[in-house]
């Protein structure tokens, strides 16, 4: 666990606090606030995004995602703090973060009477390129996207995953060292996601930084290096996610016959929990290290037990999520917290925080997930 | 990205004026050219001012009396032609410029051009111009009727070339208004709202001001009493031959101090910066050759008018008759270029503060953005 400030002893090297030699590019941000009016929608955020990697923006609505996303893409004037985006302060040199930087916003802006095609074009000239590259570059992109059949059809023909995927296209026109995209990965359908990811990792291993904010956590976990934790406007954590995966905590047995499996705990004297509903025959058990894990599983297969899924319960995202969140619903709300007035995690169609997979003891949980956790 | 490279970014170059001013010219017009609406509302306005222009013609073969086509016919129906495609443009301007910039607000499309490398300048003026255009197809499609009146003949060119030019000028003005205050607004409504009360402010609060301040110019002449030497069969001249009797005071308008308020009118502004025409002489011989004036020509002579001395307007003041020729040698200031000029400052300080709402990183969050 961290403490608000990012400085976290047990995090990975590259997120605990901020070299003073930090190197000039990828994103950095230190002690950024901004307030609108009586709201401090960021109190405080420190981030650090170096080249090559995926980093995660996690945190519940309001908590500060998207108006971090606005200061970094040099829309919005921080407050206090500083940002540099590929060396470039955004509040000195707009002109200079905007030429290396991509942003995707989550509210998707389209002419919806110009083309796709047209689009891309355009804003490539928006970007100073010449008509000639533009031309090239917006039929890669179209490829790229798999949008050529439609190039030429009006943009408001576009289904929303495919206006999403040109707006993906039109972020990365100028070819920007830095991306900023906030859900992208809303309303897309789970091949489109797998493609994002594919194609996000693709460009990261091609050395570009990526800043992702999502709610869509699993995901967010499969393809970030780094997941950054925002709370009420405060770096809360930074979790390192490029490790092997395995770790402590919750783990969901499946036996194919639970009367078995159930003696065998007994007899080793591990506690565990029936799932209820419809996972009767697994049981989740709680075990402090990856280490842990895999000699219970030998146990269990060396007890004749038969095993068919032997899984943590959530990932380790949302582990740290859901901790966070437990934490936060213990500790009294912060005052002037007017940003959180409209927490929903989890907003139907969006794959919420803590799906089917998430943990089961409702002890600690806040009020708002005790009535989803209940109706499983 | 490997399947994307090839690209060679120069470092420091800025975005020019020309590519960035058309490229947002292109996309708004597009967007504009490729919508039905658009094309049914030019087609509607084609046939009406085809209504107007057969009803100028009408109402002139009623007001020059004898003969059909009087040789100011063209200069008559060329000015009903004006004047209501002035008018019209006056309510359809704002409605093409004010929702511009707002409603790419609201459509998330405006940020996603605020991150590239285009200025709040060069945003503002692009967008300015692209409505300016749609509002300019407005009077093109006027033109084929402005060719009708001239081959009526009684038109002079250059006052012809004048007046187009001045329309599309104060076109050019509502257009600056409405897309500054898109810029300056939230709301797209609040936008054309404003839009349009300033341009009511231009167009009626003048003419209500002026009303409300005439008695205030009120004053009195001191003149005596006229009298006309008129021989039998003779029209009577343009002023009195003598005065006599005492002086009385009479009550005067003076609204040398007023009339400005007036200028900055658009149909002012257009029909004041015209050439006067060469009036067809008032022939006594030759009634037929009496032609009316036109709506803008007449509301020209009106506001120069107002600027004559109050002494013009009483016979015998201060026991002079007038002298002859007076009437007819008063031409008055042009007052279109104060008129201009007030709504260049009006339309200047709008642009100036949609500018500044338009500049990025913004202290403000644009609407459209909800917080956090």
């Amino acid at each position: 666990m961290t403490t608000p400030g990012g400085t976290d002893e047990s995090g990975p090297p590259a997120a605990t606090g901020l070299p003073p030699d930090a190197p000039p590019s990828g994103i950095t941000a230190t002690g950024v606030t901004r307030r609108f009016k009586s709201v401090r929608a960021l109190r405080g955020v420190d981030l650090m995004a170096p080249p090559g990697t995926i980093t995660a923006l996690v945190g519940p609505n309001g908590s500060g995602k998207t108006t971090l996303m606005l200061v970094l893409a040099s829309l919005l004037r921080p407050d206090a703090g500083s940002v540099r985006i590929a060396g470039a302060d955004p509040a000195q040199d707009p002109a200079g973060v905007r030429r290396r930087t991509g942003w995707m916003p989550d509210t998707l802006g389209v002419w919806d009477a110009l083309t796709a095609r047209e689009i891309l074009e355009m804003m490539g000239r928006l970007y100073g390129l010449d008509r000639d590259v533009v031309r090239s570059r917006s039929g890669q992109l179209l490829e790229w996207q798999e949008l050529s059949t439609l190039a030429d059809e009006p943009a408001r023909v576009l289904s929303r995953g495919q206006q999403q995927r040109l707006s993906l296209a039109r972020a990365v026109i100028h070819e920007p060292q830095v991306l900023l995209l906030d859900e992208p990965a809303s309303g897309l359908d789970p091949g489109s996601r797998v493609r994002l990811r594919d194609d996000l990792r693709q460009m990261a291993a091609a050395g570009k930084t990526i800043l992702v904010s999502s709610h869509v956590l699993s995901e967010l976990d499969e393809m970030a290096d780094v997941a950054v934790f925002i709370q009420d406007g405060r770096t809360v954590r930074v979790e390192d996610l490029s490790g092997d995966g395995a770790t402590g905590g919750r783990y969901l047995i499946t036996a194919l016959d639970v009367c078995h499996l159930l003696p065998v705990l007994e007899r080793y004297s591990v506690a565990y929990r029936r799932q209820p509903g419809r996972r009767e025959d697994s049981v989740s058990v709680e075990v402090s290290s990856a280490e842990e894990a895999a000699d219970l599983l030998s146990t269990l297969v060396g007890e004749g037990v038969r095993v068919v899924a032997f899984t943590p319960e959530a990932s380790r995202l949302e582990t740290a999520y859901l901790e966070l969140d437990r934490m936060r619903s213990v500790a009294p709300p912060a005052p002037g917290a007017g940003v959180d007035d409209d927490v929903r995690p989890g907003a139907p169609g969006t794959d919420a925080v803590g799906t089917d997979s998430g943990a089961s003891g409702g002890a600690n949980r806040a009020s708002w997930r005790a009535g989803r956790g209940e109706d499983r | 990205m490997s399947r994307v490279d090839g690209l060679v970014q120069d470092g420091s170059a800025r975005l020019g004026w020309g590519p960035a001013l058309a490229t947002v010219v292109r996309m708004d017009v597009q967007q504009r050219l490729r919508s039905h609406t658009w094309f049914i509302m030019l087609a509607v306005w084609f046939v009406v001012i085809g209504l107007v222009t057969w009803g100028a013609f009408a109402s002139f073969n009623v007001l020059s009396a004898e003969e059909p086509v009087g040789p100011g016919a063209g200069r008559f129906v060329f000015e009903a032609v004006v004047g209501f495609v002035l008018f019209f443009g006056l309510l359809v301007a704002p409605a093409v410029s004010a929702s511009t910039i707002s409603g790419g607000r609201s459509g998330g499309t405006l940020a996603v051009m605020q991150v590239t490398l285009l200025t709040p300048g060069q945003l503002l003026l692009g967008k300015w111009l692209a409505s300016w255009i749609a509002a300019l197809a407005f009077l093109a499609t006027a033109l084929p009727y402005i060719v009708v009146a001239m081959s009526m003949g009684g038109l002079d060119v250059s006052g012809l070339v004048v007046f187009v030019a001045m329309v599309a000028v104060e076109l050019g003005v509502v257009c600056a208004v409405g897309t500054a205050a898109s810029a300056v607004a939230d709301r797209t409504l609040f936008a054309v709202v404003v839009t349009y009360l300033l341009v009511a402010l231009f167009t009626f609060g003048t003419l209500v001001s002026f009303a409300l301040t005439m008695p205030l110019t009120q004053t009195t002449i001191p003149a005596n009493n006229p009298r006309w030497a008129v021989a039998e069969g003779e029209v009577a001249p343009e002023g009195p031959e003598t005065c006599f009797g005492p002086l009385v005071p009479q009550t005067a308008y003076d609204t040398r101090t007023t009339y400005w308020v007036l200028a900055a009118n658009p149909f002012v502004v257009v029909s004041d910066a015209v050439p006067t025409p060469a009036r067809v002489p008032y022939d006594a011989d030759d009634p037929d050759t009496w032609a009316p004036d036109g709506v803008m020509t007449t509301i020209s002579f009106g506001v120069r008018y107002l600027q004559r001395p109050p002494e013009m307007n009483v016979l015998c003041a201060h026991g002079e008759p007038a002298e002859p020729g007076d009437e007819e040698a008063w031409r008055g200031t042009p007052v279109w270029p104060l008129g201009l000029g007030l709504q260049c400052v009006v339309a200047g300080g709008l642009l100036a503060w949609g500018r500044f709402r338009l500049s990025t990183p913004a202290a403000r969050l644009p609407r459209g953005h909800r917080v956090a």
